[in-house]
């Protein structure tokens, strides 16, 4: 009880609450620009937190990073952007809404959402992270492989109603994935001597252009962005009861997501999917989805932020990155000479306690600034959308930029626009793409890392029961639209015989 | 009228595009404002040569907040410190580090663009990845070491009555074939390291390529998907600490001051020393005035208590070595790493 006292005494003393609140509010504008992540607001941070107190910087670090992860969501609701990886998926029914006239609603679940995700992977931090981390363990390359699987058999949902078109696009995707060096090999592949890509298309320029570049471009080729929404000026956000309604999607998404930040590995836009999945193929009325449905919305908000706690639990008990931000935030550990791993708990109590309440009060904060800065944000569509549009397309620029340092990147930005553009004309989905990219590591590493351990025995996936389990539902969510058709086409037969 | 408003705002956004464009004006323009000081300082060795009068790049060719990154920055705040100068550092990740190193022969050889680098300037080449390595650029001076550990799964071995390094390859040797070892993807300064040390052990390992780099094989050990890996002193120690990980050996030349109790390979007769070394380059052609400057500020930050410290808290060792003798090491290890990679 002592350590939490002091804890929260360290953490609400003036100059470290001044931290938190400046943290996430920069959080939430890094993650809103489309182009600067959440990643980089940390990665840009971590210097400023080396003359603080370790307590204070990190507690900074991880504010960032709540605010981070949510800002995605404002520009995914409202210019079609997502601010961040983790936000794609918030595209897909956050945008529709926003035309429809009901941004601040948009915005408004958005908020409720992460905060509801955050505090779910907090609850879980905070009691279970000792146990729940040996669940990282259990994870080696079979099981990877078959949650990647899993995910890609998935897909053709966010296909937004054309199987075929989706599941081209999920190839496109994982073919661009192999361009770059062999994650186990090495070896160079489609790299034509541009050294600039030996690490792959470098994911955020891929992503900016794909929905930044390519955004832009379809609004001014269609002339679309000469008509206004009108948005709602009475009831801006969504009322009391509207957002029970989401409590169960909520909370269930926050449990994927904060399932998904504890692998490491995985992070934000595979939760993201996963959830939006989960809640698409369980609800009552699935076509509904796409179309500016708030259950869309909340289940990938709320799986999103849940990656944040969720992450931080490996990064703190087993010394090992939940996602890229812990990855970075392990560094400034580093620099302040601590190690986290099983000694953290022993050596630095009072660290761990300052962390855990310094990640509830950051989730508290961002659902603050949310809901106030809501009608602002909704307001940001009443600009008129040729100047708005400008403006996001030169931010896009200068993010694909900021990345590496590299006018290579920028150039990726723009090529990948025109590529997501000529896609749209054809009626081609982009998400199953970028979702294709994603897996796609995650899943050629591990696949291969299996068949070695396993010499080329391919049963490894069904001998381990974790991998099994996912390498079946996936088979399944493959097989089974075949097999209902051909069911489907028998009794019609029997009928019309 | 709205014409003339469209035009502006076209313009404003030409012109700021472009003045973010040429970055290295703005970081020029930008720190000499800040280091006034800096030319004061510097001449205090060699009075001849006024160097350096305006702020240093550094490129790191890795990701932001990663150990290497981490540790070029902490080299150049004590330089800063210790000097005056002004030093930024800015990152060009990519290709195991190929990205950066082009980056720098790009560059010009007046001492103001330096590069902090890691064993992979040897390797890149022998794997025919990029077409330069360690001589095509002046090497400026070494400043760490990072061990190749090799650690087992505790349960297994507790299993199978391994304590020691000697059980493991004798319990190797018993079972060819069985024993996985987990470490980085092929071409990586761990992956051939053990490529290396299975060769001087005389096993038959089966290296396991990790796509998730040396911290998820060091996971998969601990968790059992493996039986052994091969990793950085400090991220196996994470794990062994926790008793999820037996710490067997280290591949250097003498124990590791934070890990006094793990004994090296060549204690047990086996001479095989993995090690990734990292220095500071520049593109060739560096007066060697300007040269000597640089390599006394790196050594007199390198050889600080303040990096010791930092280093021994990573679990990796302090090198301060001179230019010459970090280029010698790079020789020496493309040696061992050309026959492992071609």
């Amino acid at each position: 009880m002592d350590l939490f006292a002091n804890a929260l005494m360290s953490v609400l003393s003036p100059s470290s609450f001044f931290l938190l609140i400046g943290g996430v509010g920069l959080g939430i504008i890094f993650g809103a620009i489309p182009g600067l992540t959440a990643t980089m607001a940390v990665a840009l941070l971590v210097p400023f937190t080396y003359s603080m107190a370790p307590a204070q910087g990190i507690v900074a670090l991880v504010g960032v990073y709540v605010g981070g992860i949510y800002g995605g969501s404002i520009s995914a609701c409202l210019v079609n952007i997502p601010g961040t990886p983790a936000s794609m998926l918030t595209t897909i029914d956050g945008y529709p809404m926003g035309q429809r006239g009901e941004a601040g609603k948009a915005i408004g679940y958005a908020t409720v959402s992460s905060f509801v995700g955050g505090i779910v992977s907090g609850i879980i931090l905070i009691v279970f992270a000792g146990q729940v981390a040996k669940i990282a363990y259990k994870f080696g390359p079979a099981e990877y492989f078959s949650i990647a699987f899993f995910g890609l058999s998935l897909i053709c949902a966010v296909s937004g109603g054309n199987l075929l078109k989706g599941l081209i696009s999920a190839i496109i995707g994982l073919m661009i994935k192999c361009v770059g060096m062999d994650p186990v090999t090495s070896v160079s592949r489609y790299v034509f001597g541009y050294t600039s890509l030996l690490g792959g298309f470098t994911f955020i320029p891929v992503m900016i252009g794909l929905f930044g570049m390519r955004e832009f471009l379809i609004q001014v080729s269609t002339g679309r962005y000469r008509f206004q929404v009108e948005q709602r000026v009475g009831k801006i956000l969504p009322s009391l009861k509207e957002l029970l309604h989401e409590k169960w999607i909520m909370l269930r998404s926050g449990l994927i997501g904060t399932f998904i930040g504890i692998l490491p590995g995985a992070g934000g836009p595979i939760a993201a999917f996963l959830s939006y999945e989960c809640t698409r193929r369980l609800s009552k009325h699935p076509e509904t989805f796409g179309k500016g449905e708030p259950d869309g919305l909340c289940s990938s908000e709320a799986a999103n932020n849940g990656v944040t706690g969720g992450a931080i639990i490996p990064m703190l008990t087993l010394g090992v990155p939940g996602d890229s931000v812990t990855a970075i935030m392990l560094g400034a550990f580093m620099v302040h000479n601590i190690t986290p791993g099983p000694n953290l708990f022993t050596n630095s109590p009072d660290l761990i306690y300052a962390i855990y309440l310094g990640f509830i009060i950051a989730n508290v904060l961002m659902l603050i600034y949310g809901l106030f800065g809501a009608k602002v944000f909704a307001k940001i569509l009443n600009v008129p959308m040729g100047i708005l549009l400008p403006c996001v397309a030169v931010l896009t620029v200068i993010g694909g930029y900021s990345i590496r340092n590299s006018l290579f990147d920028v150039r990726l930005v723009v090529l990948f626009g025109l590529l997501g553009y000529v896609m749209s004309c054809f009626d081609f989905p982009i998400v199953p793409m970028v979702l294709g990219l994603v897996l796609g590591q995650l899943c050629e590493a591990n696949l291969r890392s299996a068949l070695v351990i396993s010499k080329g025995s391919w049963w490894i996936f069904f001998e381990h029961p974790i991998a099994c389990v996912f390498t079946v539902l996936g088979l399944i969510m493959l097989i089974s639209p075949l097999i209902a058709k051909i069911l489907v086409k028998a009794v019609d037969r029997k009928k019309n015989s | 009228m709205k014409k003339f408003i469209a035009l502006t705002l076209a313009m404003l956004m030409v012109l700021s595009l472009a003045a973010c464009g040429s970055k290295s004006n703005a970081e020029t323009s930008s720190s000499t404002g800040t280091s006034s000081s800096a030319p004061a300082t510097s001449a205090t060795e060699t009075p001849k040569t006024d160097f350096p009068t305006k702020a240093i790049t550094v490129i790191i060719p890795y990701d932001a907040g990663g150990g290497s990154d981490l540790m070029t920055r902490k080299v150049c705040s004590i330089v800063e410190q210790q000097t005056g100068w002004t030093l930024t550092c800015t990152n060009v990740p990519g290709g195991s580090g190929a990205t950066g190193y082009v980056e720098l022969l790009s560059r010009k050889a007046d001492g103001y663009t330096v590069l902090g680098c890691t064993s992979t300037i040897v390797t890149l080449k022998a794997m025919g990845t990029i077409d330069y390595n360690y001589a095509d650029y002046d090497v400026i001076a070494g400043y760490n070491q990072e061990i190749c550990t090799l650690g087992v799964n505790a349960d297994w071995a507790n299993a199978n009555g391994i304590d020691t390094l000697q059980d493991f390859i004798d319990y190797s040797k018993a079972h060819p074939g069985e024993v996985n070892i987990a470490s980085t993807a092929v071409g990586g300064i761990w992956n051939v390291d053990t490529v290396y040390a299975a060769s001087v052990v005389g096993c038959d390992w089966t290296i396991v390529p990790n796509g998730g780099g040396a911290t998820q094989a060091v996971v998969d050990c601990a968790g059992g998907s493996v039986q052994a890996c091969t990793a950085g002193a400090l991220e196996i120690w994470n794990q062994a600490s926790s008793g999820a990980i037996k710490m067997l050996a280290v591949m250097s030349d003498e124990r590791i001051e934070a890990y006094p109790d793990v004994p090296t390979f060549k204690e047990n007769g086996y001479d095989a020393v993995g090690t990734t070394t990292r220095s500071y380059l520049a593109p060739k052609g560096v007066p060697a005035d300007v040269l000597a400057i640089l390599e006394e500020a790196f050594m007199a930050a390198v050889a600080s208590d303040d990096f010791k410290k930092y280093c021994a808290a990573q679990g990796s060792v302090a090198w301060n070595t001179s230019g010459a003798e970090a280029l010698a090491q790079y020789e020496s290890e493309e040696e061992i790493f050309a026959k492992i990679l071609s």
